[in-house]
């Protein structure tokens, strides 16, 4: 096991993490709690992984995999999207209680999902072909270096970190930026100061739900070849990402890490040599059941500490009323 | 004249009840049900269309369309509803108390668990088997979600998602407990499910199966039935109660009366957790054996059954009573879905409806919510416009 | 000096009361003019119509001669109307310069050019002379700074008509005059100024004209150099107010309320905001804690009434020391607490009228039976205090609370915390945003327990209230107490200086007498001590 497998498998978790948490940040920030980011991956998932099937099948792309990948990111974001405007009606137009509506698309989208893949692909499972690595011995000198940036490596990967360099830009120079930042802030402020609080808190879950959606497809590509109808939690670790980064998008990119570090874990504890004499010793011990409750458990006590002084967008999860003074 | 002035007090009454709030509970779910069922049809219109008006009728029948008679197919319903009446009074007690509980379905696994391994393993308790194995799921039910009672109580985790992750947490542990150090005793490595629960320790039919033979109906369903009784009464007739929807309503002017807050916290999702795991517990103790009976199958899936506590805890406006009744109907077109197979409808449709009825619940408790912004405004603006001691009229 | 503004038979209407009642206003160019009235008067209404948060049922505005039309704060800004709310605009979060530049931000190449804006701003505050830290976060700086950048907002956004809506609550005396001359000069630049207030001495001082508005109508507008402070009192209510309360000799009881050393440290930003406070009440008097809003004394309330928790200190209810114990052993042990907050603390706004009367009560006999609610008995108690306190409600004990009048949702609270007969009482900002009528029956109330041997401990941020109602002052600044003095032996004069802390005395911490002192252990002991219940 060495050093740039766990790198490279540890990116493959993080990505995913990072981009629905940065989601999460736009929504929560004009002022709109988004629970609903785990049904915004599934579905884009779903739309993004049989997009691809689709085309594979068609034999179309077939010398230029990374434009499918694109095209497929880009369906994938867009029925996010699509997914998005339920909640930001449900939550801006309608001020409904912004929690249950999450959990409203949540339930909706899986079985939404699993509804048209049974009727779309036959299966709850959607294949595809897995040619989306890089392969590439663009730095064959540093070979530690190559296996993790252009080897064994997937351009989601970049295209995530473009986004959060692109976010980081964002809050801190831009007039957009800090536009939506006072509306999840104060908006009765935002408004006095002649911003449109109701479009710009839309615009903010609408952006969430493209790069969730985004993120569903990030999280099937690098890790399997198929979409079983789940994100095995995702969106829910990602709001926990979100937390634990107080809504800070480098603080963000920190906590991605971290818990990203851990779902590695997970996945590759026994080809750790010191865990597998452990496994060997105890047969009937369950390590594997420890490694994946890790996550969250991990998760729960970085909430645990962290959460006393939360500073979250004040008034975010607070509907809002124009006529309010 | 007296007969007109009967019926014109009756008319009067009419109106003045559908003014109150419980009128416009009732009216924003039946609301929601209509506006489910309605893209329900549409999407069965889109999808089959010639099988769409069949479709529709069965969906309609349900249960009723058993093939042993609707009699029959009303002690199947009576069945399946009782571990979603337990999950659906679980989240509303949580609800009641101002604290979504989502993890419902942890707290439902573990009670299913705790019950099963009792059910299995506890043969040396004789008749006490079942009795233990139901007080064992509602105690670890009550235990799992006093957890993030806990979290939130002393650290301010977001309750949400602390439910979420011990969902998922629930899951592995489970899983990892069965099939590792208890794979032996409990699971049946043929379908990778646990085995059937002894004799014992199985719900008694009551009189159940006289009345309704092989449909599954059991003593269950009394339970509850007593438990919607009970919770019912300590919500709206004790104390206690009171203390716990005070939190709900204003936990500020709660912790100004004296209510100790944390305490609501922790005590309100012990007391829905035993619910959820009374009805996980239920469930897997259930007599009756249907396919693969009701055995638990080790996936890494997290069991809808806490979930669908939601939709139902919503539609029936987190009162006990509507608990009930919702869960009836969502459980009742639910069954339909063999029906709709048969027919060539995918089974995921009554799911689809549920779903859009959860979302157009999420509604009506906007429209609640609408007339509660609306007074509220209505007092902000008389704040600052004080007029003097008089009343506005309502 | 032409009009700038001119508001024509302006009329808005919410459900069941009319705001504004076919009011007209006029402002001339560079004037400071006065809007004046109580609270409900519709000054506020008026002036957010102009500012486009509303807009009006009928009636036209005017600039410059022109009839124009506001639909928003973007519209009201496009014509050059600004206003200072009284609950500030501000994004906490934010620095000084984002909140200044939030909405007109000035980009280059995409970025916000903040260093531009910091010129700026910084141009105008040398000009106006506004010391201002365009760097500093909000929730960092004074309230004085804050107001601050609400003026800048306005300026830098070349506002001529300036909205000030009550500007005044919040500042110390010194701040006060600092604004007083800002106006001054900005009128002499050619603004014109609204100074939304009900505050007759600022009138009187810096203002050129007053419109007085009471219960939605134009009352009159008057020149302030022919007018008088009592003039403009009467015009304002309607009648004479009787500013002294006849309050009778009472003698000193034993101490009810004693807090010593103590100090509640702010979780997030690690302050003092109550810093080694000591002080006693004794029974038969009232003790008002005056000063400016934000100096401790919401903390010092709500650690003595168990809704925070004190770093250090204690607190004797009675002898018996409640620092350690809950709220409602405080509230069954002696203390009754009219919050700050009504609506947060006070009551349950969609209950009903009986089940708030009944808030602190529904634990103890007859209100329950084993453990079950007894309906009966809460009805009769809430009948009973309908009744005694005259608490106006549509439909009796069953009315939901929220729909009642902010006048009679105070007597509810009122009502039962007095009910409660506890020697102590602690009224936090009692009559504010309630009318005249509301106001003398509360204080009535107070007198009323006072003179029946009870202890009242008054938090007040308005200073008549301070001195017409209270024996005693202690006034806090900066978490500590700066004066402790019978209210007959101060003017309103001094008791500001203390509040701005420019005085400061050596107030000596009050304590126990040795004989208290044993009492206290004796009750520790489980000792004698008159039970009530």
């Amino acid at each position: 096991m060495s050093l740039e497998f766990i790198i490279a498998q540890s990116l493959i978790f993080i990505m995913p993490l990072l981009i629905v948490a940065l989601a999460g940040l736009y929504s929560e920030k004009s002022g709109t709690v988004n629970i609903g980011l785990e049904g915004m991956m599934v579905m884009g998932a779903f739309a993004g992984v049989l997009f691809i099937n689709r085309m594979q099948g068609a034999g179309r792309f077939a010398n230029t995999p990374q434009l499918l990948l694109i095209f497929g990111l880009l369906v994938a974001a867009a029925v996010g999207l699509l997914l998005s405007i339920l909640l930001a009606f449900l939550a801006i137009k309608m001020k409904a209680d912004q929690t249950i509506g999450g959990t409203a698309i949540n339930l909706l989208a899986v079985a939404l999902v699993i509804f048209l893949s049974k009727a779309l692909v036959g299966d709850t499972r959607v294949p595809f072909t897995p040619v989306f690595e890089f392969k590439s011995s663009f730095l064959s000198g540093i070979p530690f270096l190559n296996y993790i940036l252009f080897d064994k490596a997937y351009l989601t990967t970049y295209i995530v970190f473009a986004i959060l360099l692109l976010t980081v830009f964002i809050f801190r120079s831009t007039k957009f930026g800090l536009r939506l930042s006072a509306c999840g802030e104060h908006p009765q402020a935002a408004q006095s100061a002649g911003i449109n609080v109701i479009r710009y808190r839309w615009i903010g879950v609408l952006i969430s739900g493209f790069l969730a959606g985004m993120g569903g497809l990030i999280y099937v590509i690098p890790s399997s070849a198929s979409f079983d109808g789940t994100v095995s939690g995702y969106g829910f670790l990602a709001l926990g990402v979100l937390i634990f980064g107080q809504w800070k998008p480098v603080k963000i990119l920190w906590a991605a890490i971290f818990f990203g570090f851990f779902k590695t874990l997970s996945v590759i504890f026994f080809g750790i040599s010191f865990i597998a004499s452990l496994t060997n010793m105890f047969p009937n011990f369950p390590f594997a059941m420890i490694f994946r409750m890790l996550p969250f458990l991990a998760t729960m006590v970085v909430l645990a500490i962290t959460s006393k002084k939360s500073r979250a967008p004040k008034a975010a999860g607070i509907p809002f009323d124009p006529l309010s003074t | 004249m007296t007969s007109n002035n009967k019926s014109y007090s009756f008319r009067e009454k009419l109106k003045a009840f559908s003014q109150t709030d419980r009128f416009k509970m009732i009216a924003s779910s039946l609301i929601a049900i209509f506006l489910g069922i309605l893209i329900g049809f549409i999407v069965i219109l889109i999808n089959n269309p010639s099988v769409a008006f069949s479709g529709f009728g069965r969906l309609l029948m349900g249960p009723l369309n058993n093939p042993n008679g609707a009699w029959i197919g009303i002690g199947q319903l009576m069945y399946r509803s009782t571990p979603l009446i337990f999950t659906g009074l679980a989240v509303a007690v949580a609800f009641k108390t101002g604290v979504f509980n989502i993890g419902a379905s942890g707290q439902y696994m573990i009670g299913l668990f705790v019950a099963s391994i009792i059910g299995v393993l506890g043969d040396g308790l004789g008749f006490m088997q079942w009795p233990v194995a139901l007080l064992g799921g509602a105690l670890a039910g009550a235990f799992w979600g006093a957890i993030p009672g806990l979290f939130k109580a002393f650290y301010n985790v977001n309750i949400v998602i602390s439910g979420i992750m011990f969902n998922y947490i629930a899951v592995y542990f489970i899983n990892g407990i069965l099939g590792t150090v208890l794979r032996r005793q409990m699971v049946d490595s043929n379908n990778n499910r646990t085995i059937k629960v002894d004799q014992a320790a199985r719900t008694p039919y009551a009189f159940f199966d006289k009345i309704f033979p092989n449909s599954g109906a059991d003593f269950g369903f009394i339970l509850a039935v007593i438990a919607v009784i009970v919770v019912f009464i300590i919500m709206n007739k004790t104390v206690f109660g009171r203390e716990l929807r005070s939190v709900g309503l204003n936990k500020d002017a709660a912790k100004y009366a004296g209510v100790n807050e944390k305490k609501a916290i922790i005590t309100s999702m012990a007391i829905s957790g035993s619910l959820a795991g009374m009805g996980g517990a239920l469930f897997i103790l259930a007599p009756t054996v249907f396919n693969l009976g009701n055995a638990y199958a080790l996936e890494n899936v997290v069991l809808t059954a806490g979930f669908d506590g939601i939709p139902i805890a919503l539609l029936g406006h987190s009162n006990p009573i509507g608990v009930l009744f919702s869960t009836l109907f969502i459980t009742y077109i639910k069954i339909s879905n063999v029906g709709l197979q048969s027919i060539g409808i995918a089974s995921e449709t009554v799911d689809l409806i549920v779903a859009i009825i959860l979302y157009f619940s999420a509604f009506s408790l906007i429209i609640s919510q609408y007339l509660a912004n609306f007074l509220k405004n209505r007092r902000k603006r008389k704040k600052e416009l004080q007029i003097d001691g008089t009343e506005v009229g309502v | 000096m032409a009009n700038i503004i001119e508001m024509r038979n302006i009329t808005k209407a919410f459900p069941g009361i009319v705001a504004n009642d076919n009011v007209t206003f006029e402002l001339k160019k560079g004037e400071i003019h006065a809007l004046l009235g109580e609270n409900g008067a519709g000054k506020s209404t008026l002036m957010s119509i102009l500012f486009g948060m509303y807009k009006q049922d009928s009636g036209t505005i005017l600039k410059n001669g022109e009839v124009i039309d506001i639909n928003s704060p973007n519209d009201a800004n496009d014509y050059g109307i600004g206003m200072v709310h009284q609950h500030f605009k501000l994004v906490e979060v934010f620095s000084v310069l984002d909140n200044v530049i939030l909405g007109i931000e000035e980009t280059k190449k995409g970025i916000i050019d903040r260093r531009q804006a910091e010129q700026e701003i910084l141009k105008l505050c040398d000009k106006y002379s506004l010391q201002v830290d365009p760097k500093a976060i909000i929730e960092d700086i004074t309230v004085g700074m804050q107001q601050r950048t609400e003026i800048l907002k306005m300026l830098i956004r070349k506002n001529e008509v300036l909205i000030f809506d009550e500007p005044t609550a919040v500042l110390t005396p010194q701040e006060i005059d600092q604004l007083m001359i800002t106006m001054k000069n900005l009128a002499k630049e050619g603004r014109s100024i609204i100074f939304i207030t009900h505050k007759l001495d600022e009138i009187m001082d810096v203002c050129d004209r007053v419109t007085i508005l009471r219960r939605g109508k134009l009352i009159d507008t008057v020149d302030v150099k022919s007018t008088s402070k009592e003039k403009l009192s009467r015009m304002m209510v309607g009648r004479d107010i009787d500013l002294v309360i006849d309050k009778k000799e009472i003698k000193l009881g034993e101490t009810a309320l004693l807090v010593k050393d103590l100090t509640v440290i702010n979780e997030i930003s690690k302050k003092h905001s109550v810093n080694n406070v000591s002080f006693k009440v004794n029974k038969g008097e009232i003790v008002c804690i005056a000063g400016i809003d934000g100096n401790g004394q919401s903390e010092l309330a709500y650690a003595i009434s168990g809704l925070i928790r004190p770093a250090k200190g204690s607190v004797y209810l009675n002898y018996v020391d409640v620092t350690r114990k809950g709220i409602r052993f405080r509230n069954d042990h002696g203390l009754s607490h009219i919050p700050e907050d009504r609506h947060k603390y006070g009551l349950i706004l969609q209950e009903n009228l009986a089940n708030n009367l009944v808030l602190k009560k529904y634990h103890l006999q007859p209100f329950h039976k084993r453990g079950f609610i007894q309906n009966e008995a809460i009805n009769e108690l809430g009948e009973k205090l309908i009744n005694k306190f005259d608490i106006r409600s549509g439909r009796g004990v069953k009315t939901i609370v929220g729909s009642m009048s902010g006048g009679n949702q105070q007597k509810t609270i009122i009502a039962r915390e007095i009910d409660k007969d506890n020697e102590v009482i602690l009224a936090v900002q009692m009559v504010r945003g309630l009318d005249v009528g509301a106001v003398e029956f509360s204080h009535k109330q107070l007198i009323e327990q006072r003179n029946k041997g009870h202890a009242i401990l008054l938090v007040s941020l308005d200073l008549d209230e301070v001195y017409s109602v209270s024996d005693r002052v202690l006034v806090m600044y900066k978490g500590e107490i700066v004066k402790d003095s019978l209210t007959k032996d101060i003017s309103i004069e001094e008791i500001g200086y203390y509040m701005a802390g420019i005085k400061k005395d050596n107030v000596k911490p009050a304590d126990f007498t040795k004989e208290e002192w044993e009492k206290v252990e004796l009750l520790k002991t489980g000792g004698t001590r008159d039970d009530k219940q």
